[in-house]
Protein backbone atom coordinates (compact mmCIF):
# COMPACT_ATOMS: atom_id res chain seq x y z
CA UNK A 1 0.00 0.00 0.00
CA UNK A 2 0.99 3.62 -0.42
CA UNK A 3 0.45 6.49 1.99
CA UNK A 4 1.22 10.21 1.76
CA UNK A 5 3.18 11.78 4.60
CA UNK A 6 3.14 15.57 5.11
CA UNK A 7 5.72 17.42 7.17
CA UNK A 8 5.36 20.76 8.98
CA UNK A 9 7.53 23.19 10.94
CA UNK A 10 10.71 21.77 12.45
CA UNK A 11 9.85 18.31 11.08
CA UNK A 12 9.91 19.68 7.51
CA UNK A 13 13.24 21.32 8.36
CA UNK A 14 14.60 17.85 9.20
CA UNK A 15 13.11 16.00 6.22
CA UNK A 16 13.93 18.87 3.85
CA UNK A 17 10.65 18.23 2.04
CA UNK A 18 6.99 19.05 2.54
CA UNK A 19 5.61 15.64 1.66
CA UNK A 20 6.40 12.25 0.20
CA UNK A 21 4.86 8.86 -0.42
CA UNK A 22 5.79 5.78 1.59
CA UNK A 23 5.21 2.20 0.46
CA UNK A 24 4.46 -0.82 2.66
CA UNK A 25 4.20 -4.53 1.83
CA UNK A 26 0.94 -5.11 3.71
CA UNK A 27 -2.49 -3.52 3.13
CA UNK A 28 -2.68 -1.94 6.58
CA UNK A 29 -0.04 -1.03 9.16
CA UNK A 30 -0.06 0.49 12.63
CA UNK A 31 0.79 4.15 13.11
CA UNK A 32 3.65 3.03 15.34
CA UNK A 33 5.23 1.12 12.47
CA UNK A 34 4.89 4.18 10.21
CA UNK A 35 6.66 6.16 12.92
CA UNK A 36 9.45 3.56 13.16
CA UNK A 37 9.97 3.68 9.43
CA UNK A 38 10.16 7.49 9.48
CA UNK A 39 12.66 7.38 12.35
CA UNK A 40 14.83 4.99 10.34
CA UNK A 41 14.88 7.43 7.42
CA UNK A 42 15.21 10.60 9.50
CA UNK A 43 16.98 9.84 12.79
CA UNK A 44 16.62 13.45 14.02
CA UNK A 45 12.84 13.21 14.34
CA UNK A 46 13.39 10.78 17.24
CA UNK A 47 14.35 13.81 19.35
CA UNK A 48 11.54 15.99 18.02
CA UNK A 49 8.07 16.27 19.56
CA UNK A 50 5.09 16.32 17.24
CA UNK A 51 1.49 15.18 17.03
CA UNK A 52 0.06 12.92 14.32
CA UNK A 53 -2.99 13.53 12.16
CA UNK A 54 -4.50 10.89 9.89
CA UNK A 55 -6.66 12.22 7.05
CA UNK A 56 -6.84 15.72 8.62
CA UNK A 57 -7.84 14.47 12.05
CA UNK A 58 -5.53 14.50 15.07
CA UNK A 59 -4.91 11.05 16.53
CA UNK A 60 -4.59 9.78 20.06
CA UNK A 61 -2.74 6.50 20.63
CA UNK A 62 -1.87 3.88 18.02
CA UNK A 63 -4.23 3.52 15.06
CA UNK A 64 -4.35 1.54 11.83
CA UNK A 65 -3.15 3.27 8.67
CA UNK A 66 -4.70 2.14 5.39
CA UNK A 67 -3.88 2.46 1.72
CA UNK A 68 -4.12 6.05 0.40
CA UNK A 69 -4.24 7.57 3.89
CA UNK A 70 -2.62 10.94 4.46
CA UNK A 71 -0.47 11.27 7.58
CA UNK A 72 0.65 14.67 8.92
CA UNK A 73 3.47 15.25 11.41
CA UNK A 74 2.58 18.40 13.32
CA UNK A 75 5.08 19.94 15.73
CA UNK A 76 4.29 22.94 17.95
CA UNK A 77 5.36 26.33 16.52
CA UNK A 78 6.82 28.95 18.77
CA UNK A 79 7.39 32.08 16.67
CA UNK A 80 5.30 35.19 17.16
CA UNK B 1 -20.16 56.19 20.33
CA UNK B 2 -19.14 57.89 17.09
CA UNK B 3 -20.94 55.72 14.55
CA UNK B 4 -19.61 57.56 11.48
CA UNK B 5 -16.13 56.09 11.99
CA UNK B 6 -17.63 52.59 11.91
CA UNK B 7 -20.24 53.29 9.22
CA UNK B 8 -18.87 50.77 6.71
CA UNK B 9 -18.86 47.87 9.17
CA UNK B 10 -22.17 48.88 10.77
CA UNK B 11 -23.57 48.64 7.23
CA UNK B 12 -23.02 44.86 7.39
CA UNK B 13 -26.33 43.43 8.56
CA UNK B 14 -24.41 40.85 10.66
CA UNK B 15 -23.00 43.77 12.69
CA UNK B 16 -25.26 46.84 12.74
CA UNK B 17 -25.40 49.28 15.67
CA UNK B 18 -25.99 46.42 18.13
CA UNK B 19 -22.83 44.64 16.97
CA UNK B 20 -20.79 47.82 17.13
CA UNK B 21 -21.96 48.27 20.72
CA UNK B 22 -20.81 44.70 21.51
CA UNK B 23 -17.37 45.61 20.19
CA UNK B 24 -17.33 48.82 22.25
CA UNK B 25 -18.16 46.82 25.40
CA UNK B 26 -15.59 44.08 24.79
CA UNK B 27 -12.42 43.61 26.84
CA UNK B 28 -9.57 41.84 25.05
CA UNK B 29 -6.08 41.12 26.39
CA UNK B 30 -3.29 40.77 23.82
CA UNK B 31 -0.15 39.05 25.12
CA UNK B 32 2.87 39.82 22.96
CA UNK B 33 3.13 43.02 20.89
CA UNK B 34 5.46 41.66 18.22
CA UNK B 35 4.89 40.30 14.71
CA UNK B 36 1.46 38.83 15.51
CA UNK B 37 0.55 41.40 18.16
CA UNK B 38 0.91 44.45 15.88
CA UNK B 39 -1.76 43.41 13.34
CA UNK B 40 -4.03 42.06 16.10
CA UNK B 41 -3.83 45.32 18.05
CA UNK B 42 -4.31 47.56 15.05
CA UNK B 43 -7.31 45.60 13.78
CA UNK B 44 -8.99 45.49 17.21
CA UNK B 45 -8.53 49.23 17.77
CA UNK B 46 -9.71 50.19 14.29
CA UNK B 47 -12.79 47.96 14.62
CA UNK B 48 -13.67 49.75 17.87
CA UNK B 49 -12.98 47.05 20.48
CA UNK B 50 -13.54 49.20 23.55
CA UNK B 51 -10.97 47.97 26.04
CA UNK B 52 -7.64 46.53 24.91
CA UNK B 53 -4.84 45.35 27.22
CA UNK B 54 -1.30 44.93 25.86
CA UNK B 55 1.24 42.79 27.72
CA UNK B 56 4.87 42.87 26.60
CA UNK B 57 8.01 43.29 28.69
CA UNK B 58 10.32 43.75 25.70
CA UNK B 59 11.60 46.93 24.09
CA UNK B 60 11.52 47.80 20.39
CA UNK B 61 14.65 46.76 18.47
CA UNK B 62 15.72 47.65 14.96
CA UNK B 63 15.40 44.00 13.85
CA UNK B 64 11.66 44.17 14.66
CA UNK B 65 10.97 47.01 12.24
CA UNK B 66 10.63 44.99 9.01
CA UNK B 67 7.46 43.33 10.30
CA UNK B 68 6.20 45.08 13.46
CA UNK B 69 4.55 48.05 11.78
CA UNK B 70 3.40 49.92 14.90
CA UNK B 71 7.02 50.91 15.59
CA UNK B 72 9.53 53.28 14.00
CA UNK B 73 13.27 53.67 14.37
CA UNK B 74 12.72 56.48 16.90
CA UNK B 75 10.91 53.98 19.17
CA UNK B 76 13.95 51.71 19.57
CA UNK B 77 14.68 50.76 23.21
CA UNK B 78 11.24 52.02 24.32
CA UNK B 79 8.78 49.54 25.83
CA UNK B 80 6.69 47.88 23.12
CA UNK B 81 3.55 47.89 25.29
CA UNK B 82 3.76 51.68 25.71
CA UNK B 83 4.67 52.52 22.10
CA UNK B 84 2.02 50.15 20.73
CA UNK B 85 -0.67 51.65 22.97
CA UNK B 86 0.20 55.18 21.81
CA UNK B 87 0.25 54.06 18.16
CA UNK B 88 -3.18 52.44 18.18
CA UNK B 89 -4.70 55.25 20.27
CA UNK B 90 -3.52 57.66 17.62
CA UNK B 91 -5.38 55.61 15.04
CA UNK B 92 -8.52 55.37 17.15
CA UNK B 93 -8.68 57.63 20.24
CA UNK B 94 -12.15 56.31 21.06
CA UNK B 95 -10.92 53.02 22.55
CA UNK B 96 -9.27 52.46 25.93
CA UNK B 97 -5.83 50.88 25.87
CA UNK B 98 -4.05 49.57 28.96
CA UNK B 99 -0.32 48.85 28.54
CA UNK B 100 1.41 46.33 30.82
CA UNK B 101 5.15 46.75 30.16
CA UNK B 102 6.04 43.49 31.92
CA UNK B 103 6.49 39.85 30.95
CA UNK B 104 3.46 37.61 31.52
CA UNK B 105 4.57 35.29 34.32
CA UNK B 106 3.19 32.96 36.98
CA UNK B 107 3.31 35.75 39.54
CA UNK B 108 1.25 38.32 37.60
CA UNK B 109 -0.86 36.24 35.18
CA UNK B 110 -4.16 36.17 37.05
CA UNK B 111 -3.82 39.75 38.22
CA UNK B 112 -3.39 40.99 34.65
CA UNK B 113 -6.10 38.81 33.14
CA UNK B 114 -8.58 39.96 35.83
CA UNK B 115 -11.83 40.65 33.95
CA UNK B 116 -10.76 40.40 30.31
CA UNK B 117 -13.10 38.22 28.24
CA UNK B 118 -10.67 36.96 25.60
CA UNK B 119 -6.92 36.31 25.72
CA UNK B 120 -4.95 36.57 22.49
CA UNK B 121 -1.75 34.55 22.36
CA UNK B 122 0.82 36.44 20.28
CA UNK B 123 3.82 35.20 22.25
CA UNK B 124 7.03 33.74 20.87
CA UNK B 125 7.70 30.97 23.37
CA UNK B 126 6.05 27.76 24.50
CA UNK B 127 6.35 28.34 28.25
CA UNK B 128 4.17 31.47 28.09
CA UNK B 129 1.75 29.71 25.73
CA UNK B 130 1.11 26.89 28.24
CA UNK B 131 0.75 29.49 31.01
CA UNK B 132 -1.86 31.42 28.98
CA UNK B 133 -3.65 28.14 28.26
CA UNK B 134 -3.82 27.16 31.92
CA UNK B 135 -4.98 30.62 33.04
CA UNK B 136 -7.64 30.62 30.30
CA UNK B 137 -8.85 27.19 31.49
CA UNK B 138 -9.27 28.39 35.09
CA UNK B 139 -10.93 31.66 34.02
CA UNK B 140 -13.07 29.80 31.47
CA UNK B 141 -12.33 32.30 28.72
CA UNK B 142 -11.25 31.65 25.12
CA UNK B 143 -7.66 31.89 23.94
CA UNK B 144 -7.12 32.94 20.34
CA UNK B 145 -3.89 31.26 19.34
CA UNK B 146 -1.49 31.74 16.45
CA UNK B 147 2.16 30.97 15.97
CA UNK B 148 4.59 30.92 13.07
CA UNK B 149 7.56 28.96 11.82
CA UNK B 150 9.46 30.39 8.84
CA UNK B 151 6.78 30.56 6.08
CA UNK B 152 4.18 28.52 7.99
CA UNK B 153 1.51 29.54 10.47
CA UNK B 154 -0.88 27.78 12.87
CA UNK B 155 -4.18 29.25 14.07
CA UNK B 156 -6.87 28.00 16.43
CA UNK B 157 -9.43 29.21 18.98
CA UNK B 158 -8.88 27.26 22.20
CA UNK B 159 -10.91 26.82 25.40
CA UNK B 160 -13.88 28.20 23.49
CA UNK B 161 -17.35 27.04 24.58
CA UNK B 162 -16.10 23.88 26.25
CA UNK B 163 -13.79 23.07 23.33
CA UNK B 164 -10.26 21.63 23.39
CA UNK B 165 -7.22 23.45 24.76
CA UNK B 166 -3.63 23.93 23.59
CA UNK B 167 -2.58 20.93 25.69
CA UNK B 168 -5.05 18.78 23.72
CA UNK B 169 -3.09 19.68 20.57
CA UNK B 170 0.39 19.40 21.98
CA UNK B 171 0.53 17.56 25.32
CA UNK B 172 3.58 17.90 27.54
CA UNK B 173 5.65 20.06 25.28
CA UNK B 174 6.64 22.71 27.78
CA UNK B 175 9.85 21.03 28.90
CA UNK B 176 10.98 20.89 25.36
CA UNK B 177 13.28 23.66 24.27
CA UNK B 178 14.39 22.60 20.82
CA UNK B 179 12.02 25.01 19.11
CA UNK B 180 13.67 28.16 17.90
CA UNK B 181 12.09 31.58 17.48
CA UNK B 182 12.16 34.18 14.69
CA UNK B 183 15.52 35.47 15.90
CA UNK B 184 17.21 32.19 15.01
CA UNK B 185 15.05 31.06 12.11
CA UNK B 186 14.22 34.23 10.22
CA UNK B 187 10.77 35.37 9.15
CA UNK B 188 9.22 37.14 6.18
CA UNK B 189 7.30 40.10 7.62
CA UNK B 190 4.08 39.40 5.75
CA UNK B 191 3.55 35.98 7.38
CA UNK B 192 2.87 37.16 10.98
CA UNK B 193 0.77 40.00 9.53
CA UNK B 194 -1.44 37.46 7.74
CA UNK B 195 -1.78 35.25 10.82
CA UNK B 196 -2.36 38.23 13.15
CA UNK B 197 -5.12 39.55 10.88
CA UNK B 198 -6.72 36.08 10.96
CA UNK B 199 -6.54 36.10 14.78
CA UNK B 200 -8.26 39.50 14.83
CA UNK B 201 -10.98 38.09 12.55
CA UNK B 202 -11.65 35.23 15.01
CA UNK B 203 -11.73 37.67 17.94
CA UNK B 204 -14.29 39.93 16.24
CA UNK B 205 -16.46 36.91 15.36
CA UNK B 206 -16.38 35.70 18.98
CA UNK B 207 -17.41 39.15 20.26
CA UNK B 208 -20.11 39.60 17.62
CA UNK B 209 -21.37 36.02 17.80
CA UNK B 210 -21.28 35.61 14.03
CA UNK B 211 -19.85 33.09 11.59
CA UNK B 212 -18.05 29.88 12.52
CA UNK B 213 -15.28 30.21 15.08
CA UNK B 214 -12.17 28.06 14.55
CA UNK B 215 -12.94 25.75 17.49
CA UNK B 216 -11.62 22.15 17.49
CA UNK B 217 -9.67 22.93 14.32
CA UNK B 218 -6.03 23.77 13.75
CA UNK B 219 -5.62 25.87 10.62
CA UNK B 220 -2.30 25.45 8.84
CA UNK B 221 -1.17 28.12 6.40
CA UNK B 222 1.90 28.01 4.19
CA UNK B 223 2.75 31.37 2.66
CA UNK B 224 5.23 29.94 0.17
CA UNK B 225 2.70 27.93 -1.83
CA UNK B 226 -0.67 29.11 -0.42
CA UNK B 227 -1.35 25.66 0.99
CA UNK B 228 -4.15 25.97 3.58
CA UNK B 229 -5.62 23.06 5.50
CA UNK B 230 -7.58 22.47 8.67
CA UNK B 231 -6.88 19.59 11.05
CA UNK B 232 -9.71 18.45 13.34
CA UNK B 233 -8.85 17.75 16.95
CA UNK B 234 -10.78 16.74 20.03
CA UNK B 235 -10.81 17.53 23.69
CA UNK B 236 -8.43 15.40 25.75
CA UNK B 237 -9.93 15.34 29.25
CA UNK B 238 -6.68 14.30 30.95
CA UNK B 239 -4.92 17.33 29.43
CA UNK B 240 -7.79 19.67 30.41
CA UNK B 241 -7.51 18.43 34.01
CA UNK B 242 -3.74 18.81 33.99
CA UNK B 243 -3.95 22.39 32.66
CA UNK B 244 -6.70 23.37 35.07
CA UNK B 245 -4.80 21.98 38.05
CA UNK B 246 -1.65 23.79 37.05
CA UNK B 247 -3.63 27.01 36.55
CA UNK B 248 -5.24 26.70 39.99
CA UNK B 249 -1.83 26.11 41.60
CA UNK B 250 -0.56 29.33 40.01
CA UNK B 251 -3.67 31.22 41.12
CA UNK B 252 -3.29 30.04 44.72
CA UNK B 253 0.42 30.87 44.82
CA UNK B 254 -0.31 34.34 43.45
CA UNK B 255 -2.93 35.15 46.05
CA UNK B 256 -0.51 34.33 48.89
CA UNK B 257 1.57 37.42 48.07
CA UNK B 258 0.20 39.97 50.52
CA UNK B 259 -0.44 43.22 48.70
CA UNK B 260 -2.16 45.93 50.68
CA UNK B 261 -5.01 47.03 48.49
CA UNK B 262 -7.31 49.81 49.59
CA UNK B 263 -10.97 50.22 48.77
CA UNK B 264 -11.97 53.43 46.97
CA UNK B 265 -13.29 55.06 50.14
CA UNK B 266 -10.21 54.15 52.23
CA UNK B 267 -7.93 55.35 49.47
CA UNK B 268 -9.86 58.62 49.10
CA UNK B 269 -9.47 59.22 52.83
CA UNK B 270 -5.76 58.33 52.83
CA UNK B 271 -4.79 60.63 49.97
CA UNK B 272 -6.06 63.65 51.90
CA UNK B 273 -3.09 63.14 54.25
CA UNK B 274 -0.20 65.18 52.84
CA UNK B 275 2.41 62.93 54.45
CA UNK B 276 1.44 60.10 52.12
CA UNK B 277 3.22 59.94 48.78
CA UNK B 278 0.46 59.49 46.20
CA UNK B 279 1.62 58.36 42.75
CA UNK B 280 -0.34 58.05 39.51
CA UNK B 281 1.61 55.37 37.64
CA UNK B 282 -0.36 55.65 34.42
CA UNK B 283 1.01 57.09 31.20
CA UNK B 284 0.70 60.86 30.76
CA UNK B 285 -2.16 60.68 28.28
CA UNK B 286 -4.45 58.58 30.46
CA UNK B 287 -7.61 60.18 31.81
CA UNK B 288 -9.28 61.06 34.14
CA UNK B 289 -6.76 62.86 36.33
CA UNK B 290 -7.04 62.79 40.13
CA UNK B 291 -8.91 65.83 41.45
CA UNK B 292 -6.37 66.68 44.17
CA UNK B 293 -3.10 68.59 43.85
CA UNK B 294 -0.64 66.81 46.13
CA UNK B 295 0.18 63.80 44.01
CA UNK B 296 2.95 62.82 41.58
CA UNK B 297 2.50 61.54 38.05
CA UNK B 298 5.22 58.96 37.45
CA UNK B 299 4.57 56.45 34.61
CA UNK B 300 5.40 52.85 35.51
CA UNK B 301 8.57 52.83 33.41
CA UNK B 302 10.02 55.77 35.38
CA UNK B 303 9.03 54.57 38.85
CA UNK B 304 12.38 52.97 39.66
CA UNK B 305 14.25 56.16 38.93
CA UNK B 306 11.77 58.34 40.83
CA UNK B 307 11.90 56.20 43.99
CA UNK B 308 15.65 55.76 44.24
CA UNK B 309 16.02 58.62 46.75
CA UNK B 310 12.82 57.89 48.67
CA UNK B 311 12.95 56.46 52.21
CA UNK B 312 11.92 52.77 52.13
CA UNK B 313 9.59 53.38 55.09
CA UNK B 314 7.72 56.21 53.35
CA UNK B 315 4.01 55.48 53.03
CA UNK B 316 3.37 55.19 49.30
CA UNK B 317 -0.07 55.05 47.69
CA UNK B 318 -0.15 53.91 44.05
CA UNK B 319 -3.01 54.03 41.61
CA UNK B 320 -3.66 53.32 37.94
CA UNK B 321 -6.72 52.93 35.70
CA UNK B 322 -8.21 49.68 37.00
CA UNK B 323 -5.87 48.52 39.77
CA UNK B 324 -3.94 45.89 37.87
CA UNK B 325 -0.76 47.84 37.11
CA UNK B 326 -0.72 49.42 40.58
CA UNK B 327 -0.86 45.94 42.13
CA UNK B 328 2.07 44.84 39.97
CA UNK B 329 4.00 47.96 40.97
CA UNK B 330 3.20 47.45 44.69
CA UNK B 331 4.44 43.90 44.46
CA UNK B 332 7.62 45.10 42.77
CA UNK B 333 8.25 47.82 45.38
CA UNK B 334 7.72 45.40 48.26
CA UNK B 335 10.21 43.00 46.74
CA UNK B 336 12.64 45.91 46.55
CA UNK B 337 12.42 46.73 50.23
CA UNK B 338 9.63 49.30 50.48
CA UNK B 339 7.66 48.39 53.57
CA UNK B 340 4.69 50.73 53.50
CA UNK B 341 3.11 50.38 50.04
CA UNK B 342 -0.59 50.51 49.28
CA UNK B 343 -2.54 50.61 46.07
CA UNK B 344 -6.03 51.54 45.00
CA UNK B 345 -8.11 48.44 44.36
CA UNK B 346 -9.90 48.61 40.97
CA UNK B 347 -8.14 51.88 40.16
CA UNK B 348 -9.29 55.42 39.48
CA UNK B 349 -12.33 54.08 37.64
CA UNK B 350 -13.72 52.86 40.98
CA UNK B 351 -12.68 56.08 42.73
CA UNK B 352 -14.60 58.17 40.18
CA UNK B 353 -17.76 56.30 41.12
CA UNK B 354 -17.59 57.35 44.79
CA UNK B 355 -16.44 60.93 44.18
CA UNK B 356 -18.81 61.84 41.34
Amino acid sequence: MTITVKYFGVVADITQKKEEQLHFESDAVSLNSVQSKLEQIYSEIKITKYSFAINHSMTKGDLIVNDNDEIALLPAFSGG
Amino acid sequence: MNTKRYDRQIALHEIGIAGQQKLADAKVLVIGAGGLGCPVLQNLALAGVGYIGIVDGDVVEETNLHRQFLYTKEDCWQHKAIVASEAILKQNPEVKVIPYAVHFTNSNAFEIVSDYQIIVDCTDNLATRYLINDVALVKEIPMVYASIHKFEGQLSVLNYKNGPSYRCLFPENEDFHKIDNCADLGVLGVLPNVLGAMQANEILKIILGIGTVLKSKLLLYNGLDNDVQAIDFQKNEAEIIKGTQRGLAILNAESIIGIESLSSSDFFAAIQNENNLVIDIREQYEEPKLAIENYKAVPLGQLDDFLKDIDKKQKIMLFCQNGSRSKLASDYLQKNGFTNVFHLDKGIEALQKITS
